[in-house]
């Protein structure tokens, strides 16, 4: 699968559109958030009242909850009574780009869980999971960012594996 | 006399060149290829520097922040994008220099400036560093040092933010990230929820990685698009003459004098400092006409204003604790971990580390210039790296670096949940730097107030809250509280940050008039100069346009770093 499609020219060069749905959205999730944190920090379990002057480990976050909170409604009744504001400082998301980061997320996720098996056991030899799954991984998100050509996608992910395998594995001596 | 004898050993170890040649490198790559920060590329690093001891991990992260200000000028002039934020105001005048066939010349001409322009910044840094730390640290309590913690975090939001309600819940969320793990003063867990990785609170390389690479990267991904524009091949004559040093002598000096100071204050990096020089030049240039047609006194002005700040934002991120940009901000948690608190006290505790890292720096600006000088040609050639060896490139090594941290996978799930919500906050124009500024902070503001709480009823207010505490959270509202009436002045869709408000409307119309005229010539492919700036027409016979170099709407990453 690529996923780099070209999109008409014209909107390669527009910024993202203004949109008041997604103010709301923030705003809510940010006041449901700060809510949120607000009632965990009241129910911080203390081992001892603190001593009179000085102050306990609940009331750092019930300040920053409250502030939270209320700098949150502040933004829900912005974004509700008043038009969305521009994005012209950011670009316009491209077709395919949303694919794009979805299966790099996936890919991502499945190579991290590979390697959490440390090592694996086929035809009676122990393997190391590690490098097998970082190459495939990479020959993978190549495939994914559209590239097509069978040398670079063999030589590229083999090169990086074995630099990454012997620099940290080997000469760091980080447990991979 | 010791610390200056200690100060220049730690640097004669063999391994140091290794490690200066290392960050050389990484830091002209990540220049080189548009998109990837410094700070990204820092924070990146910070991973992988961990294991090593505090002068030698300083070397490899100090030198990629050198380097980067230079790399990131060659795709700001060849292809009119800009390497790191820091090189934006480059592309005003260098990008047009290029298609003019003086790509050579402007190339040149930055890294001698950004050279001279580090330099410069250096000789304050080692001036004014233990002053400041030993002001700071006779005259800064309790009291002061919170004061001083929300001050940071305040004009961090100020500079960064659009929208000053967003910076503040941003600013807000990394102070409640700096909440969670367990309480210092009574051991009590705070937001753990019996999971055995949080009492310690979040891993601050994963959090910086994920919002700063892993976000980076994905919004990349998101917004990526195949481009039909190649870098400027022809790069005409290299070396300045004498009339173009003559030429370029006042911008030099107003841009290095903006850059010295812009660098000083917290949180405001290259991407500001270069747009007021270029602007600050203009206004005394005896040819004004000639900025953003492909003045060699724009591209001067801008590149010293932008390298002058490393001096400045290094002094107050060491000698007062307060990162001076974002890069500065990762810098600050590399040291934490190596067990260097940055603040007043460092230098009467490691007064030889100033000598170390001015010798670092100093080093790094010279080989960088011969780098620059020597192999600008080969640079050209990086632009056309694909994205398809990139991006996978990056993400393995976020992940490796990241997980180098703890080796544990908890910590790459950590950020990679960052990045998703990294990512998220920036389609919604939520600053990243508050956060990081948050985290990183929150715990000595939580600790600082504590203490002041403490002794207030014990004594009377004045005599613990001192004209410096009122002066610096005066200073605090007023760097939110200005720009929120700046925005309020203008109409909504012109609305923007700090960088995005620096050069007047009129004079984005003009550069963008000008460079709409410059966009239609055909690149030169002679290496000679193919017309006279002068027979550019008029701006306002052309309307608005290209959208790539325009200021307003270029993204000031600069403040997510």
């Amino acid at each position: 699968m690529s996923t780099t499609d070209i999109a008409p020219e014209q909107d390669h060069e527009a910024s993202a559109t203004a949109s008041r749905p997604l103010e709301i959205a923030f705003a809510a999730i940010a006041l449901l958030c700060s809510a949120t944190y607000l009632f965990l920090g009241t129910q911080i379990v203390l081992r001892k009242e603190a001593a009179p002057g000085q102050i306990d480990a609940r009331f750092w976050p019930i300040v920053l909850g409250t502030t939270a909170v209320a700098i949150a409604l502040i933004l829900l009744v912005i974004a509700l009574s008043r038009p969305a504001p521009s994005r012209d400082d950011i670009d316009r998301i491209q077709p395919g780009g949303v694919a794009r980061v979805i299966v790099t997320g996936a890919l991502t996720v499945a190579f991290v869980f590979s390697w959490s098996f440390s090592t694996m056991v086929l035809f009676g030899y122990r393997f190391e999971i590690f490098p097998i799954a970082t190459a495939i991984y990479l020959f993978l998100l190549m495939l994914v960012y559209g590239h097509r050509r069978w040398v670079g996608l063999i030589v590229y992910p083999v090169a990086v594996t074995a630099l990454i395998y012997v620099l940290f594995g080997m000469l760091l001596r980080i447990p991979l | 006399m010791n610390a200056l004898v200690d100060g220049l050993g730690a640097l004669l170890d063999v391994s140091m060149i290794l490690y200066i040649l290392v960050g050389l490198l990484l830091g002209f790559l990540v220049g080189a290829f548009p998109g990837i920060t410094a700070t990204m590329a820092v924070a990146l690093a910070a991973g992988f520097t961990m294991t090593l001891e505090p002068v030698q991990g300083l070397a490899v992260l100090l030198t990629i922040y050198v380097a980067a200000n230079f790399g990131d000028r060659v795709p700001s002039i060849l292809i009119n994008t800009p390497g790191t934020p820091a090189s934006i105001a480059t592309t005003l005048d260098g990008y047009p220099m290029a298609k003019q066939g003086k790509a050579g010349l402007a190339l040149t001409m930055s890294a001698i400036v950004t050279a001279i322009g580090i330099l410069a910044s250096l000789v304050l840094f080692a001036v004014a560093a233990v002053p400041v730390a030993t002001l700071a640290r006779d005259y800064f309590r309790s009291p002061e040092l919170f004061a001083l913690v929300v001050f940071g975090i305040s004009i961090m939001i100020g500079i960064s933010s659009k929208s000053m309600l967003k910076g503040i819940l941003a600013g807000l969320f990394g102070l409640m990230l700096g909440t969670v793990g367990t309480y210092a003063a009574t051991a009590d867990h705070r937001f753990t929820f019996g999971i055995l990785e949080l009492v310690e609170g979040f891993n601050f390389i994963a959090v910086i990685i994920g919002l700063f690479g892993i976000a980076e990267l994905f919004d990349q991904m998101l917004t990526h698009h195949a481009s039909k524009t190649r870098p400027i091949s022809s790069l005409g004559r290299w070396w300045p003459s004498r009339a173009d040093f003559k030429q370029s002598r006042a911008a030099l000096f107003v841009g290095g004098g903006v850059g010295l100071g812009v660098g000083l204050v917290p949180a405001a990096g290259g991407d500001i400092a270069g747009l007021i020089g270029w602007e600050r030049a203009r206004k005394v240039s005896k040819h004004p006409e000639q900025f953003g047609k492909g003045s060699i006194e724009g591209v001067t002005a801008a590149d010293t204003a932008s390298s002058a700040t490393l001096g400045g934002s290094l002094t107050t991120t060491m000698a007062l604790g307060i990162p001076g940009d974002s890069v500065m901000a990762v810098m600050i948690g590399s040291m934490m971990i190596w067990g260097i608190t940055p603040g007043p006290t460092l230098f009467s505790n490691r007064p030889d580390l100033v000598v170390s890292i001015v010798g670092i720096m100093l080093i790094a600006t010279i080989l960088s210039l011969g780098l620059s000088l020597v192999r600008m040609r080969g640079m050209v050639k990086l632009l056309d790296v694909p994205q398809s060896f990139l991006w996978p490139g990056i993400l393995i090594f976020c992940i490796i670096g990241t997980y180098a941290t703890s080796n544990s996978l908890s910590t790459v799930v950590t950020m990679l949940v960052f990045g998703v919500i990294g990512v998220l906050l920036k389609r919604l124009s939520v600053p990243a730097g508050p956060i990081v500024l948050g985290l990183l902070l929150g715990p000595l503001a939580e600790e600082n107030l504590s203490r002041t709480l403490a002794i207030l009823p014990t004594r009377p207010f004045f005599e613990v809250i001192s004209p410096i505490t009122i002066i610096l959270l005066t200073l605090a509202v007023l760097s939110i509280v200005m720009p929120a009436i700046r925005n309020a002045r203008k109409p909504r869709g012109k609305r923007g940050s700090l960088s995005e408000s620096i050069l007047a409307d009129e004079v984005v119309a003009d550069i963008a008039a000008k460079h709409s005229v410059i966009d239609e010539l055909p690149d030169p492919v002679t290496g000679m100069v193919p017309i006279d700036p002068s027979d550019i027409h008029s701006p306002a016979a052309h309307g608005a346009g290209s959208a790539s170099t325009d200021p307003a709407v270029t993204d000031t990453k600069e403040n997510e770093q």
